[in-house]
């Protein structure tokens, strides 16, 4: 492959990534003696199936660009990446890169629980490129990032999954390249860590660096990306801005069976429509449509709380604590200043009195923000029999800046004469108030009533 | 068709020195870490060796070493000076048709100069030599005295080695990704190389008629060169020796060649 692109074919700029035709065919054998009788018999008899990973892709993208790839698993987007990243042949077309890549598609290439953090990072720094003269002197940024204090000279075997997480991201996110191609190794570590490795992704970019992403997050591609591209069956559906693509993707994977062929081939043809105005948008084109906010595709599948804790059932269970909007579909990545529902279902296994129903909204951190009951401390309503199912829904008024929140429920009734949990689970959600985070307000709440700073300038006399 | 030039094998390790080191230095401290007695373990094993081959073949099979002049080596020295050249070889080629297949990870995700695991895997081998060469010195100057000054050949014995371990380690581990049936038959093919090598007996232990045959091994020339330089002060034939250096140079040149051919395909079948 050659690492050089000798003409760029648009005249904004220079490609950092160039493909035509990208294609990758594997030969699948159902049995490894297959293998060798194909080997044998050389193409006279055929004993494989052709599976095509990813056929015919073109992509340009433009130096300093950052570009999301996004499809449903098995759709090609880490075949395509690695071929991008020289790491597979193509079997038919050409990619051209121009400049140092690196593949973040895996962390810690080569650690070993046996040695100590520092000895790793040496290791794997050495593994990803980064010379030795480079390294001492990033190897103190390394260990500011990761952050993982004296545990650096411990064994890694004696490490959280978090801190070895962290260790290796520091480290990838150091080699320093043009390209920088990542794939979804971002999911790992808890969500304060992905906040920190996405404003250290967005140092990057700013940088100049060209950034390739893949995600599930369509928050994620909107919030990072440029422009994005929808990869579905090994094939590019749509390249478009970051919002019209993942809402696309999302259309697309929530269509049901009957109605995906059509969905896609609209996908096609709008992507038809869009390529005739000019293949490569500039980065950020101040003349490109915005996306309307109800294009967004608010379901985040990456985004689920892996915290929650269901405290023990006392007659009582909540089942599908969710947020809807206000067609009441389901929704976890919210519109700041926009309206939703908070629900939650409580199926009771038995009769119950004095219940009332809570929930509460809080920081990562667990400080809690502002929580809701449904009835006032002992005005609770009575259940008479089990197997009644009560469907609570409390308004959500998104006053939050753009951030991560989590949020519980619970159902309180009483017991002996104390006012119990019948039924909690803590972190039951975790969903994001999405925007851009620099706007006027700082802090976590927007207690502005959505009215402008008033600024006068009085001359002392 | 692109031709590798024949040093080419020389200069991409020399230009990845740094990684290599880094790598090797890695492999020989996990073998032994976490391990009780940890690298002590570099010398109990060639201790344990060598005391096995004194009492089966000293005390069991009450076996005579007789050497060029008439006079006779300790059996389990001799023994052990075989082993320890071949054993650069043997340790690296088992291990070479698994060599990507365990590494698959530096291939698959991250954009590594996948060739210079053979480089790696010499490096091992050759610690292990220098420690059990150390012990083999030891013993000599113990048992026989000090060694006669042709001993200073050994390096240049051990080069011819190197060549042929490089080589073949490459069109091993490149073989055996695509038919993983190699890896018994390497432990095999190695195994009885050693028996059908000059390790366990002397050359001239070989009946007359099947000595032809073992002009095509070259480590019959290096193994024998190796015990006369360190036991009877003989020098190493210097024709014998040129040819066992271009014969390794060439197995290595086309190993090198094949591996980086095939280089490409790896990430397909792994």
């Amino acid at each position: 492959m050659s690492s050089e692109v000798r003409a760029a074919s648009s005249g904004e700029g220079p490609l950092a990534i160039r493909a035509r035709n990208l294609g990758k065919t594997y030969h699948v054998y159902d049995q490894p003696q297959d293998r060798l009788k194909q080997m044998l018999w050389r193409g006279r008899r055929r004993f494989y199936r052709e599976f095509h990973a990813v056929r015919g892709v073109d992509l340009d993208v433009l130096g300093g660009e950052t570009v999301g790839i996004v499809g449903r698993n098995g759709s090609g987007k880490s075949t395509l990446l690695r071929m991008i990243c020289g790491l597979l042949e193509p079997t038919c077309g050409e990619v051209q890169v121009r400049g140092h890549v690196a593949p973040l598609l895996t962390l810690g290439t080569g650690f070993n629980p046996d040695f100590t953090g520092r000895d790793n990072v040496l290791l794997n720094a050495a593994i990803l490129g980064i010379s030795d003269v480079d390294l001492r002197e990033r190897f103190d940024s390394i260990v500011d990032f990761a952050d993982i204090g004296d545990f650096l000279d411990q064994p890694v075997r004696s490490y959280s999954s978090g801190m070895y997480a962290r260790l290796a991201f520091a480290v990838a996110i150091h080699a320093n390249p043009d390209i920088l191609v990542i794939d979804e190794v971002l999911a790992v570590g808890d969500e304060a860590f992905t906040r920190k490795c996405f404003a250290r992704i967005e140092k990057i970019k700013a940088a100049g660096a060209t950034i390739l992403f893949v995600s599930h997050s369509s928050g994620r591609i909107v919030e990072l990306c440029d422009r994005a591209v929808l990869i579905d069956a090994g094939e590019r559906l749509l390249t478009a801005d970051a919002k019209t693509v993942v809402s696309q993707y999302g259309r697309l994977a929530e269509a049901p069976a009957r109605d995906a062929p059509r969905i896609r081939q609209e996908i096609c043809e709008m992507d038809a429509a869009g390529s005739a105005t000019g293949a490569v948008p500039r980065p950020r084109a101040p003349g490109a449509a915005p996306a309307r906010l109800e294009d967004l595709g608010e379901f985040d599948p990456g985004l689920v709380s892996r915290s929650a804790v269901s405290y023990a059932q006392a007659g009582a269970v909540i089942e599908d604590v969710r947020l809807l909007d206000a067609r009441g579909r389901r929704v976890n990545v919210l519109r700041p200043g926009g309206r939703y529902h908070y629900a939650f279902a409580v199926r009771f296994l038995e009769p119950a009195r004095g219940v009332r129903f809570g929930m509460m909204i809080k920081l990562i951190t667990g400080f809690e923000l502002s929580g809701q009951a449904s009835h006032p401390p002992g005005a609770g309503i009575e259940i008479r029999e089990a197997g009644v199912t009560a469907h609570v829904s409390f308004p959500l008024h998104v006053l939050l800046l753009p951030g991560t929140y989590f949020g519980n429920a619970g159902v309180l009734g009483q017991v002996a004469g104390d006012e119990r949990y019948l039924h909690r689970i803590l972190d039951a959600t975790l969903f994001r108030v999405d925007g851009k985070a620099a706007g006027r307000m700082t802090g976590r709440v927007d207690l502005s009533g959505s009215t402008e700073a008033e600024v006068r300038l009085v001359r002392c006399a | 068709m692109h031709v590798y030039h024949p040093l080419s094998f020389l200069t991409t390790g020399w230009s990845h020195r740094r990684l290599i080191l880094r790598l090797a230095r890695r492999k020989i401290e996990a073998r032994y870490r976490g391990s009780m007695l940890g690298s002590l373990w570099t010398l109990i094993q060639p201790l344990l060796l060598l005391s096995v081959y004194s009492f089966v073949f000293g005390s069991i099979f009450n076996s005579r070493w007789k050497l060029h002049d008439g006079r006779e080596a300790q059996f389990a020295l001799a023994v052990f000076a075989g082993m320890v050249l071949f054993s650069v070889f043997s340790d690296c080629v088992n291990e070479a048709p698994g060599l990507l297949i365990s590494n698959q990870i530096y291939i698959k995700q991250v954009r590594f100069p996948i060739e210079v695991l053979a480089w790696v895997n010499l490096l091992g081998a050759l610690f292990a030599f220098a420690i059990n060469l150390g012990m083999l010195l030891l013993f000599v100057l113990l048992y026989r005295g000090l060694p006669p000054p042709t001993a200073v050949a050994l390096p240049a014995l051990l080069a011819p080695v190197l060549l042929l371990t490089l080589g073949v380690t490459w069109m091993l581990s490149s073989a055996g990704v695509f038919l993983r049936d190699l890896s018994p038959i390497a432990t095999v093919a190695t195994t009885a190389l050693m028996f059908l090598s000059p390790v366990f007996y002397p050359f001239v232990r070989i009946p007359e008629q099947f000595r032809p045959y073992y002009a095509v091994n070259p480590f019959v020339s290096i193994i024998e060169g190796f015990r006369g330089a360190l036991f009877e002060g003989l020098w190493p034939e210097p024709r014998t020796l040129l040819f066992a250096t271009l014969a390794g140079w060439g197995v290595a040149w086309l190993g090198y060649a094949a591996f980086m051919k095939t280089k490409r395909g790896f990430a397909d079948v792994l």
